[in-house]
């Protein structure tokens, strides 16, 4: 068998077991460990083995994870969070999907401070999954909901994906950082309306709560004073200097548990039950992790995704077929592997051919984190899906892929129109040239 | 019968009391990152002295996080998979599936242990230590295969679970 | 660079035919983008092999972490995960502690090409650090453009300058050396250092121009003192059983290219090619390149001599000739200093 056929068998053995119910992290080891042996001998395959899971875990970028998980929880149990979605609520709460709306603003929000969309998918969803259950919405509908808003995580700056992107392609992150910001909050008012038109279409998912007056809206504000000092002091100590958007995780986490100590919420439950919520929900996002790299350096040497690239780039078609076409391998193997190994993979490979097809680099970085955010929520290898279901557990992973459906299609439509107006990602970055 | 009996006296005897112990000290290394990180952007956002090395030892603390947690997420099946085919299944039938599932992961976690066993003889040889602080690499290195080690107690433990009901009249 | 983005494809480009069943197909691991100057060097040198052979021996470059992170690269090659690897010596702190001599502070190498010279003869000439690469077949032995400093909004005018500014450091001989004078070095990865310069975080860094154009920390420095602060040896390596399996002729030909030959290559191609094109961006965004007079570089180097003493007592404590290294360094950097 040639590397190229063992990585189609690899990707169909990867399909069979995730759903014959197994880990996906120990699927993912599993085939990417197997497939590599294969290809390149049982010695290197081990070698693989030994070092991906201690270098999957010894990353200091990676410690965002863990403490933003600490800071949503801590934040959840000293109530910070519920006086906010209550406010939130009060404003929003008679629209359809209200709720899930201000559960998008929120992770816009948070998107500002933070650089990855798993950190946003398990901060925003163990603040707000909670309060939306309180208001009887659809779990599925609820958690497919944050998910997708976990995905601005890298498109509002500051972007995982932007950095990588930059440093991969040579492009100033400085203005991919700029280009991000319109498009993210263009695609945060697309899942709005998604959100708007599912609950108006199936009222049952989103109950929709009474009218509140505007003087009761007005009081309300104050409830919430807690989180946006949380919120201001994070944004307000990156943008000034005072700390780096990776060590922003630990000052929020900080922060919270000097609310949740104020509060007077410190006893044994409450701390047993943040720990081993934090503890367990970074256990399951380091696992996929280290399963998503192992199974990643298989693809490598399967070449699958470079043979790809090479048979896309040699069609005599229009370029925008062509980088339609381009999106829908991204869309392909977003499906199958972690989206940030997907775009060191094949950017070597696509970025010639998309800049001799003409178009802008700094527009492309754009395209490729949304390329990255449809990886991140497109079943059954998603990253944030996997987050989601580790906040919300007792909701099967397979009812939040049907829900995911409508925001999978929004992350199209929100592509084409990037595609039509490049200007909507390129004027920020035109003004400071 | 006996299966059962084993698989539940082990998990209460050994494997919970362990993993409560593993997931208590990671919670510990989470909480101290938090306060290196807070402490060094103190110093230095107020007194311009940053703490040398405070990256590496967050980079250290980082693998107790994750390898003292991952078999208490096993244990408490917060692990996520995808069950959209095995919901359907019932009985004898489903606790097929979780025995073969089980013991695949077994494999491969006996592999990653057994990988980290060699490891740390290797970082151990070639005296790798961190940059700035000259801190030993092996240590931590030997917390994977404790984790590790752990992590196949719990799959034994769901083996010999997934057995005893597979087996059941 | 900007210019070079068309060759960033993983394969070696245009190749000879050949006979396939004959072809011995390599694996090369390296941590830089697709698109850096060093990706492009190591694309030359896989060509030149491959035309040298023949056709025989294929080695395909595998960029940016493709296939494990730049930390783990000694273990990706010992493993056979690639065949061949490059790795400083800097993210292996302790594997090759005499090697590292080279990192001392001030030693006055000053650009890649005398220092791949440097290292290609110190290795050539010192048992104890041949030793060091006995688990491996090391190719070749260089090391990294100088390692300048750069800073935002103080220029550095004189040595006590350095006191109280938070660099960025990446090895042994500028951490000591900045904290010897006075500074806090910091250790932050590269792809963060325009953020963290642009908002404050940091004062600057110590780092080679090659790090600086490809991050473009140009646009967020205003001062370079265009000094040798340290240099990062790294080595060219490959896995032992694989050199063992290729036959003689073969051998022979990746003997004749590599050493001095894949050192000069890279050096030119990947680092002092860097050095003008990052001091031409400076210029022509009207910025402070300050270079020492010869007087500042000697009073500096008498300021790091604490760091060379400390660093041989720390090689006598793990029973390794640290002096005999060091002197050995110091001869060959008059050596070729005499012949530039
Ligand atoms: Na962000
Ligand atoms: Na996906």
């Amino acid at each position: 068998m040639t590397p190229l056929e063992v990585g189609i068998i690899g990707i169909i053995a990867l399909l069979l077991l995730i759903f014959s119910g197994i880990s996906v992290g120990v699927a993912m080891a599993v085939v990417g460990f197997l497939g590599f042996a294969y290809i390149s001998g049982w010695e290197p395959a081990m070698g693989v083995l030994k070092t991906v899971p201690y270098t999957t875990a010894a990353s200091f970028v990676m410690s965002v994870i863990p403490l933003f998980v600490l800071m949503g929880q801590l934040a959840f149990h000293s109530g910070i969070s519920n006086d906010l979605f209550k406010t939130a609520n009060k404003w929003l709460g008679h629209l359809p999907g209200g709720m899930a709306m201000a559960s998008i603003a929120a992770s816009a929000g948070f998107a500002a401070v933070c650089g990855s969309s798993p950190a946003t998918t398990a901060t925003v969803g163990a603040i707000s999954l909670p309060e939306m259950t309180k208001l009887k919405y659809n779990r599925g509908f609820a958690a497919a909901a944050v998910a997708a808003g976990g995905t601005l995580g890298i498109l509002i700056p500051p972007s995982n994906g932007f950095i990588l992107y930059g440093v991969i392609a040579e492009q100033s992150i400085g203005k991919l950082f700029l280009a991000g910001i319109i498009p993210g909050v263009i695609l945060a008012a697309l899942y709005m309306v998604t959100i708007y038109l599912v609950a108006v279409r199936n009222p049952a998912l989103a109950p929709q709560g009474p009218v509140t007056p505007w003087g009761e809206k007005l009081v309300s504000l104050k409830n919430s004073w807690a989180m946006i000092v949380l919120f201001g002091g994070i944004m307000g100590g990156i943008l000034s200097g005072v700390f780096t958007a990776n060590e922003a995780a630990a000052i929020g986490a900080f922060g919270a548990l000097l609310f949740f100590l104020l509060r007077r919420k410190l006893n044994k439950e409450n701390v047993v039950a943040c720990l081993t919520e934090t503890m367990n929900t970074s256990a399951m996002i380091f696992l996929v992790l280290i399963g998503a790299n192992i199974f990643g350096y298989f693809l490598t040497v399967t070449t699958l995704p470079q043979a790809l690239a090479s048979f896309l780039a040699s069609l005599p078609v229009s370029r925008y077929v062509i980088f339609i076409g381009i999106m829908t391998i991204y869309l392909f193997l977003g499906c199958i592997m972690d989206s940030l190994a997907m775009v060191v993979i094949t950017t070597p490979i696509f970025f010639p051919v998309v800049m001799n097809l003409g178009f802008d680099p700094i527009w492309y970085g754009v395209m490729m984190v949304v390329a990255m955010e449809m990886g991140q929520i497109t079943p059954p290898v998603g990253i944030n899906l996997f987050v989601i279901t580790g906040v919300a557990k007792d909701v099967p992973m397979h009812v939040i892929f049907r829900y995911i459906a409508p925001f999978v299609v929004t992350l199209i439509v929100f592509m084409f129109i990037m595609i039509a107006f490049p200007q909507t990602a390129l004027y920020l970055p035109h003004l400071v040239r | 019968m006996f299966l059962g009996k084993l698989s539940r006296g082990m998990e209460r005897w050994i494997i919970r009391p362990l993993c409560l112990g593993f997931s208590t000290v990671g919670a510990l290394a989470l909480i101290g990152m938090m306060f290196l990180v807070v402490i060094d952007v103190f110093l230095r956002f107020v007194f311009n002295r940053p703490i040398l090395g405070s990256y590496e030892i967050v980079e250290y603390l980082m693998v107790l996080v994750v390898f003292l947690s991952l078999a208490n997420g096993q244990l408490s099946k917060t692990h996520v998979s995808v069950e959209v085919v095995t919901q359907y299944l019932r009985g004898r039938i489903r606790a097929f599936f979780e025995f073969i599932t089980a013991l695949i992961s077994l494999g491969i976690f006996i592999l990653l242990t057994w990988g980290g066993i060699l490891q740390v003889g290797h970082v151990r040889a070639t005296h790798q230590v961190s940059q700035a602080l000259a801190i030993p690499h092996w240590p931590f290195q030997i917390i994977v295969v404790l984790g590790g080690v752990l992590f196949c107690l719990v799959l034994a433990a769901d083996i010999v679970a997934a057995l005893s009901r597979v087996l059941e009249k | 660079g900007g210019g070079n983005k068309q060759q960033a494809t993983v394969s070696g480009g245009a190749s000879p035919q050949s006979n396939s069943s004959s072809v011995i197909n390599l694996k090369l691991h390296h941590h830089e983008p697709p698109g850096s100057r060093l990706n492009q060097a190591l694309l030359k040198w896989a060509d030149m092999v491959n035309q040298r052979t023949e056709g025989r021996l294929k080695i395909t470059v595998y960029p940016g972490e493709a296939l494990g992170k730049g930390k783990d690269t000694y273990s990706i090659v010992t493993n056979g995960i690639a065949d061949i690897g490059w790795l400083p010596t800097a993210l292996m702190p302790g594997k090759f502690p005499l090697t590292e001599v080279a990192n001392l502070p001030l030693l006055g190498i000053n650009s890649s090409k005398t220092g791949a010279k440097i290292m290609w003869e110190l290795y050539q000439t010192n048992p104890e650090i041949q030793k060091e690469y006995s688990e491996v077949k090391l190719l070749s032995i260089f090391c990294s453009g100088y390692q300048l400093i750069g800073t935002a909004k103080k220029p550095i005018n004189k040595l006590e300058d350095l006191k109280g500014l938070k660099l960025r450091t990446g090895g042994y001989g500028m951490t000591e050396f900045l904290k010897l004078v006075g500074g806090s070095p910091m250790n932050i990865p590269p792809p963060e250092l325009y953020e963290s310069i642009e908002k404050g975080v940091l004062d600057g860094f110590i780092f080679d121009w090659q790090g600086i154009n490809s991050n473009r920390l140009y646009e967020v420095m205003n001062y370079a003192v265009d000094v040798s602060v340290a240099v990062i040896p790294q080595v060219f390596i490959m896995n032992k059983q694989k050199w063992d399996s290729l036959p003689p002729d073969i051998q022979k030909v990746l003997d004749e290219l590599s050493g001095v030959q894949v050192a000069e290559l890279v050096a030119n191609q990947a680092y002092d090619a860097a050095n003008q094109e990052g001091r031409d961006y400076m210029q022509k965004r009207n910025k402070q390149v300050r270079q020492l007079t010869s007087e500042e570089e000697k009073q500096w180097q008498e300021a790091a001599k604490p760091v060379w003493d400390k660093w041989v007592a720390e090689q006598k404590a793990k029973g390794l000739d640290g002096q005999k290294a060091l002197d050995q360094v110091l001869q060959l950097v008059t050596k070729y200093k005499q012949q530039q």
